[in-house]
């Protein structure tokens, strides 16, 4: 464990986290689930799968041959050893890799997306296809990296998932994947890209909880099933370039093959925004954690939006500044760094239109949970309540009006009243 | 807006030096309880207690105390205020949560009891 510490550190003065020198974020499941449901939704579930797969195995193959490098693992074992600790590190579950250089099997026990899915949706919906695509991406990585197979050289498959009522998750993983040679978007490019830091309204109490959340974080780790809880929220420690990667190619995807449907999709990867506001925002907000290191959350706007700001900061979205707000009509947010526009520029080029969905609508939920959520009340943060905010009674416009992926030096985002 | 009602049978406080059970939002649906420690408690004095009953200690903030059990569960406790969020393991199933967390609670209010009857700690006063 405390090697996979040392593996972490941060961007400097971006507020961005690298395990190794691969980007890492912290989200909750219900971020990753509605994350995923778009992909799946916009893609089919099929493909999405296979997406989410590839993305998987690329982000993490890039992690682990970093990792397998720092810790001078040598033998297969080793190394195979070293990825399952990582995993749950991540907080993404228990995953046994039994896998040879032919291929072979792994096996999932309370994998954080199945887990996760029965969890929030099972009483309801029967699910009929696996969910676990990143831990397939994931297995397949770690067994090239085992045993010096060139990337992509491995498929992995999900035969048994928890989420479809199995009894838990299974993988295959076989030869004939028709390879990789796609560069990873690591430190290097990130830091490539980032601009200069700036400061805003707020910073000194933004930056002193953004210094006692960072000094927290250190102490949280997994538990005895690879979960990660923090906070009172489980989380997971989760590479960036898997949202990026999954997030894009859908949204290409669907610019290329289905136009009309484009600002649909778009809007979904910008929801998921307000997804990890209200729920991991909030409910840290709320936690016995936040009330000793920061104290009780009185509920003043400025109160509530530097607050979030540092939470932003410190599950490593980027370097947030508060550049202007009018309580009851206007945000401004500003960012030189945050974990989507380095990843655009640097597969897929300069973009026409700006690309920081998640960065937009997060901004729009501060502005949602400052002025919408008595918060000495102490309300439950469920989904009743998030459809009263966020589907029915949603009083902000959000634009990003300058975008580092479109070329600007800086990525702006504006939050106004509805008219 | 605030939080539903708790259990179906009218909350009782498990000692004088703690509040009733109430839910305390969470992530997930009845994974996070919360109660009230009586101000009358050292902090000192009931994580020794706890230790001693297999809770090992997370976290040792200046503000704050987050321990664990072997059996899976958190206490996460605020020092200046006395508030304790008791956190159930995600593996409970979710029509087990109410339960686990009332039997946690009876179990902390048993430990409280013990600290201020006749062979109380040295270091727990009453008011």
């Amino acid at each position: 464990m405390s090697d996979l510490k040392n593996l972490s550190r941060a961007v400097p003065g971006h507020d961005l986290k690298l395990l190794g020198s691969a980007p890492y974020v912290y989200h909750c499941h219900h971020f990753n689930l509605f994350h995923d449901q778009t992909v799946e939704d916009a893609l089919g579930p099929e493909e999405a799968f296979e997406v989410r797969c590839r993305a998987a195995r690329r982000a993490s193959r890039h992690l682990l041959a970093d990792a397998v490098r720092m810790a001078g693992a040598a033998t297969p074992i080793e190394r195979l050893q070293l990825a399952a600790s990582i995993f749950r590190w991540m907080g993404q579950g228990d995953l046994e890799l039994l896998a040879g250089a032919d291929g072979g099997a792994a096996r999932g026990n309370h994998l954080h997306y199945g887990f996760a899915w029965r969890e929030k949706y099972g009483a309801k919906v029967r699910r009929k296809v696996p969910i676990d695509a990143f831990a397939a991406g994931y297995a397949s990585a770690a067994t090239e990296v085992a045993f010096d197979l060139e990337p992509g050289s491995l498929c992995g498959r999900e035969t048994s998932c928890f989420a479809c009522r199995e009894p838990g998750c299974e993988f295959s993983i076989t030869t004939g994947g028709e390879g990789d040679t796609t560069a990873p978007v690591d430190a290097a490019g990130v830091e490539r890209r980032v601009g200069t830091p700036g400061a805003g309204i707020g910073e000194e109490r933004i930056a002193a909880i953004t210094q006692g959340l960072n000094d927290f974080l250190l102490g949280v780790g997994p538990d005895e099933r690879g979960l990660v809880q923090g906070f009172g929220i489980y989380v997971t420690r989760h590479l960036s370039g898997y949202y990026d990667q999954t997030a894009y190619d859908t949204i290409h995807f669907i610019e290329q093959h289905a136009p009309q449907a484009t600002a649909a999709v778009e809007g979904l990867f910008g929801e998921s925004g307000h997804v990890c506001v209200f729920y991991t925002f909030g409910n840290l907000l709320l936690s016995p954690e936040w009330e000793g290191l920061v104290g009780p959350v009185r509920g003043e706007v400025e109160e509530v939006v530097t607050s979030c700001t540092a939470i932003a900061r410190a599950l490593g979205f980027g370097h947030w500044t508060i550049s202007e707000l009018v309580p009851g009509e206007r945000l401004v947010l500003r960012t030189a760094s945050n974990y989507e526009f380095p990843f655009y520029l640097e597969r897929y080029g300069r973009s026409a239109k700006p690309r920081c969905y998640f960065f937009a609508n997060a901004a729009r939920a501060f502005m949602q949970l400052a002025h919408r959520v008595d918060w000495p009340a102490k309300p439950a943060l469920t989904e009743d309540l998030y459809q009263n905010l966020f589907k029915q009674g949603l009083s902000w416009h959000t634009e990003e009006t300058c975008c580092c992926a479109r070329g600007d030096d800086h990525c702006e985002v504006v939050v106004t009243r509805r008219s | 807006m605030t939080s539903p009602p708790i259990l179906s049978e009218p909350p009782r406080a498990a000692s004088s030096s703690l509040s009733a059970l109430e839910r305390d939002s969470g992530c997930c649906r009845d994974l996070n309880w919360r109660c009230q420690l009586g101000p009358e408690i050292r902090p000192e004095a009931l994580e020794r207690r706890l230790v001693a009953a297999g809770y090992d200690s997370r976290c040792r903030h200046p503000a704050l105390r987050v321990l664990r059990h072997p059996s899976g569960h958190e206490l996460a406790w605020v020092l200046a205020s006395g508030r304790v969020q008791i956190r159930i393991p995600l593996g409970v199933d979710v029509d087990h949560r109410p339960a686990a967390a009332r039997r946690i609670h009876a179990a902390l209010g048993e430990l409280l009891s013990q600290a201020s009857g006749p062979d109380q700690d040295p270091e727990v006063t009453t008011r």
